[in-house]
């Protein structure tokens, strides 16, 4: 590089030197040709530069929020992350998350069953693999490894856009509420359950 | 951050020579003024140490920015094509263009030399209250800083309500620059933390990274709530059977009324029904003993969650709750302690008098283990029950606060119940959402999750008060209601 | 919960009659820092630019409508918050200039032209950064006066010296000293690279 530099430098220097000093400037004859190969090579040399470098990202501090208060998280937000990652993600890269899901919401189901009809845990999981714990096909089929969706849910699920995943994520988790509370997503109540506990109650 | 290495500059300390003047709240909020006072290097002033808040500093390395670049390739291109096509006019523009791109090489982002100051118009505020914080930056270096910014680091327990806490100046050696803003108080102890200061080159191609250390505290104590409101009668009874006696005031409850015997004190007549109805009955009164409470918070991490990531998480209701609570029972006799499942440690013993009711507003109000932000330390189940459960009275009842996000309080729940101890929890309730067709499917299944965690209480014999869109003391109220004795 | 204020779990999105008390609470909480550029990089780059489409016009009406497009396009680039659209901003111009130059337009036009937008250029770049980091709402008029000033007195002096030493070298044989400086600059940008 010095060497490199050195001619750079001394080159720029004659180039003044002949500016200013006509004597010098009219000894040296440049003919038209060289003349405008050298600018040629400017712009060559300037367009490759220019270009190499074009790639370079900005960088820059990254400040941050100081001014706001920590943000409190959202129960559930971390389920509905990784219901995301599974139902974007294809066969099996999706998998880990999808079983994630499936095991926490067949845990809840479970729960749930065995408290509701009174009955061992075994014996609810078995219903719950059964698929008799709800009248819901599509929440009975999304926990059961043995069932499969309503024609209607596979339709629906193969639409761009949807997932059958998620279909059955929803339905599930609709039938839980139900089941435990006597009120579905709608607001309605569900005929037949006892009254919603509100929860202010002690049951002693 | 950028992917910049620490680069740890010797901890420059850089004393500020000004004493602590009190900054009135300036109206404008910010303002740039030469330093006149000689610009004192002086470090580790000994005579002056008590006064002077030193600045320690830590710079990381410069990095390039990337403007500019790009330039001495389009200087030469305009060179050479106005070399090429014989104009004169593209040669210098392309030429002038090149003192931009040696603009662009020179200098370099040094470290931000500077002494910092902070000022707060109160330091122990009220909750809701907006407290004006003055930060004053001196460059007490040599160079001038031409491209500064700074950031204060504002506790990630407070709100900013006024005012970005940012200013971006330029400062020769020896000016200073003032900026204000202001945050709203809420309860703890909040610390600030790092400014960061910003430094770029003239050209804006280098830029470096300074964090400046300047403590400054504030601490918010609520008052803890009247309580006297609540009705506890039904949280912490512990009957002692009817006595008959002339003990009166807090303590003392109402049971029934019976026909008058002879002997009975003239103070347990029922006059009311004396002058209604002409006949004499006894009041039968139940004396109740003194209850040892312990106030359980559940602050591990988990349980810092809200309806809304804005809100005030569980912790915050269990807190207030606590408060009323606390006020209350000590009010009604009672002997109570406060302690936290966290990862730090937070143990109030049982007691009771002003002195404890003191001690217990500022166990509520600054204890780490119930800071508003969860602290980033593991918690270790095992051992913290181990600690609580020898610390426990054996007699204590322990009111367990606590939003059921998971399965460990349920376990520690049952495990002290199972110990001997009358274990009530009360709940908010994090997981309540505006309706509930739009709620999403994992907050539903939290909700869902949770009430189950209640019903297996209520199913051990465990009693559950939760609250959510009532009020604590409505449901408080409710709950009284339907226990039984 | 207790009477102070309306803290504690309320349902999302409504307003249960505690909060009657002026907390406000969403209003202040869903604050967002304003991370525009702050006004006086915006108009201090869109004064140049517009300096620079008049000197180019007065140079070359052609170019000097190429140069224009600059005005629009660092307009868009600040609005937007890209530096990107900034660029394309700074290749009109010059583009702009070239062409104006190709038209017989004069040297001493197209040099005031190139300095305005260059300062046009790094003051609304500066005026990205400052936003992002700094945000308009806070103190920032001193931050871009000065790396305005730096900028114009660069641009300024390298016109100078660029356009003394043609004055100087006019009449002559100005190509060879040209090239040779040409030449010369290459090699140093090869050797700096």
């Amino acid at each position: 590089m010095r060497p490199l530099a050195a001619v750079g430098i001394a080159a720029v220097a004659a180039g003044f030197l002949v500016a200013v000093d006509r004597g010098l400037a009219s000894t040296l004859d440049f003919s038209w040709v060289v003349v405008t190969l050298i600018g040629l090579l400017g712009v060559i040399q300037g367009v490759r530069y220019a270009s190499a470098r074009r790639g370079r990202e900005r960088r820059s501090t990254d400040l941050g929020e100081p001014e706001r208060r920590e943000r409190a998280a959202v129960p559930g937000a971390d389920f509905d992350a990784t219901v995301a990652r599974a139902a974007s993600a294809r066969r099996r890269r999706g998998r880990a998350a999808r079983d994630d899901v499936r095991s926490r919401v067949r845990a809840a189901a479970v729960r749930t069953v065995a408290r509701e009809r009174n009955c061992s845990r075994e014996r609810a999981a078995e219903l719950v693999e059964e698929g008799t714990w709800t009248d819901d096909r599509t929440a009975a089929a999304f926990l059961s490894r043995s069932a499969s969706y309503p024609l209607r849910d596979q339709i629906r699920g193969g639409l761009p856009g949807r997932s059958t995943f998620r279909i059955g994520v929803t339905a599930a988790v609709d039938a839980l509420e139900r089941a435990t509370t006597g009120i579905d997503a709608g607001g309605q109540r569900v005929p037949g359950r006892s009254e919603t506990d509100d929860g202010t109650g002690g049951s002693e | 951050m950028t992917a910049a290495e620490r680069d740890r500059v010797d901890p420059a300390t850089t004393a500020a020579s000004e004493p602590d003047e009190v900054v009135g709240g300036d109206g404008d909020p910010a303002s740039t003024d030469d330093g006149t006072s000689p610009a004192a290097t002086d470090r580790e002033d000994g005579g002056d140490a008590a006064r002077d808040s030193p600045t320690e500093r830590r710079a990381l390395r410069a990095f390039d920015t990337g403007r500019w670049v790009g330039v001495t390739g389009v200087a030469l291109t305009l060179v050479g094509i106005g070399i090429a096509l014989r104009q004169p006019g593209t040669v210098l523009v392309g030429a002038a263009a090149v003192g931009y791109g040696l603009y662009a090489r020179l200098g370099e982002a040094d470290e931000a030399e500077l002494a910092v100051e902070r000022e707060v118009s109160d330091r122990t505020p009220d909750p809701g209250d907006a407290v004006t914080v003055t930060v004053r930056a001196r460059n007490v270096g040599d160079a001038p800083c031409l491209d500064l910014r700074l950031v204060d680091g504002v506790p990630p327990g407070l709100e900013v309500v006024a005012g970005p806490a940012r200013v971006a100046t330029a400062l020769r050696s020896g000016a200073s620059v003032t900026f204000s803003y202001a945050v709203r108080a809420s309860r703890g102890d909040h610390e600030w933390g790092t400014i960061r200061a910003v430094v770029r080159n003239a050209a804006g191609s280098r830029e470096r990274l300074t964090e400046l250390e300047t403590p400054t505290r504030l601490t918010c104590t609520p008052e803890l709530a009247a309580g006297g409101e609540l009705p506890l009668r039904g949280l912490t009874t512990v009957s002692h059977g009817r006595v008959p006696t002339d003990v009166g005031g807090s303590g003392v409850e109402f049971y029934a009324t019976r026909e008058y015997r002879r002997g009975d004190p003239l103070k347990r007549v029922d006059w009311n029904r004396r002058a209604r109805t002409g006949e004499l009955a006894t009041l039968e009164l139940r004396e109740e003993r003194a209850a040892t409470v312990v106030l359980l918070v559940d602050a591990r991490e988990p349980a810092y969650v809200a309806a809304r990531p804005d809100a005030d998480t569980a912790v915050e209701a269990s807190v207030e709750a606590a408060g009323a609570v606390f006020t209350a029972l000590l009010a009604g006799g009672d002997r109570v302690g406060i302690a936290a499942m966290s990862p730090r440690d937070c143990w109030l013993p049982p007691g009771a008098g002003t002195d404890h009711a003191v001690r217990g507003r500022e166990t509520l109000a600054t204890n780490p283990a119930l800071a508003p932000t969860p602290s980033e330390d593991r918690f270790y189940r095992t051992l913290w029950r181990r600690r609580f459960r020898r610390r426990l009275p054996g007699d204590a009842q322990v009111l367990f606060f606590t939003p059921l996000v998971d399965d460990v309080p349920v376990d520690t729940a049952r495990r002290l119940d199972a110990y001997g101890h009358l274990v009530t929890v009360l709940s908010p309730d994090p997981t309540a959402s505006a309706s509930r067709s739009t709620a999403t499917p994992g907050r539903r299944l939290a909700a869902v999750e949770r009430r189950e965690r209640i019903r297996t209480l209520r199913g051990a014999g465990i009693r559950v008060v939760e609250w959510g869109d009532r009020s604590f003391a409505a449901a408080v109220a409710g709950a009284n209601g339907r226990w039984s004795r | 919960m207790s009477a102070n204020g309306s803290r504690g779990i309320e349902p999302g999105g409504e307003r249960g009659p505690e909060t009657s008390e002026g907390r406000g609470s969403g209003a202040d909480e869903d604050r967002e820092r304003d991370t525009r550029p702050p006004l006086l990089a915006v108009v201090a780059s869109l004064v140049a630019a517009t300096v620079a489409t008049a000197a180019a016009v007065v140079a070359a009406p052609t170019g000097g409508a190429v140069v224009g497009a600059s005005i629009v396009c660092l307009a868009a680039g600040s609005l937007l918050g890209s530096a990107r659209v900034l660029s394309w901003g700074a290749a009109a111009g010059i583009g702009g200039i070239a062409l104006a130059a190709e038209f017989g337009g004069g040297a001493e036009p197209l040099l005031v032209a190139g300095v305005a937008l260059a300062v046009a250029w790094d003051v609304a770049d500066h005026g990205l950064s400052i936003g992002r980091q700094v945000g308009r709402e806070a103190r920032t008029r001193r931050n871009v006066a000065v790396h305005a000033g730096t900028s114009l007195l660069v641009g300024t002096l390298s016109a100078v010296v660029v356009y003394g030493t043609y004055v100087v070298a006019a009449g002559g044989q100005p190509i060879a000293a040209l090239a040779l400086l040409c030449f010369g600059g290459v090699v140093l940008a090869s050797a700096f690279r």
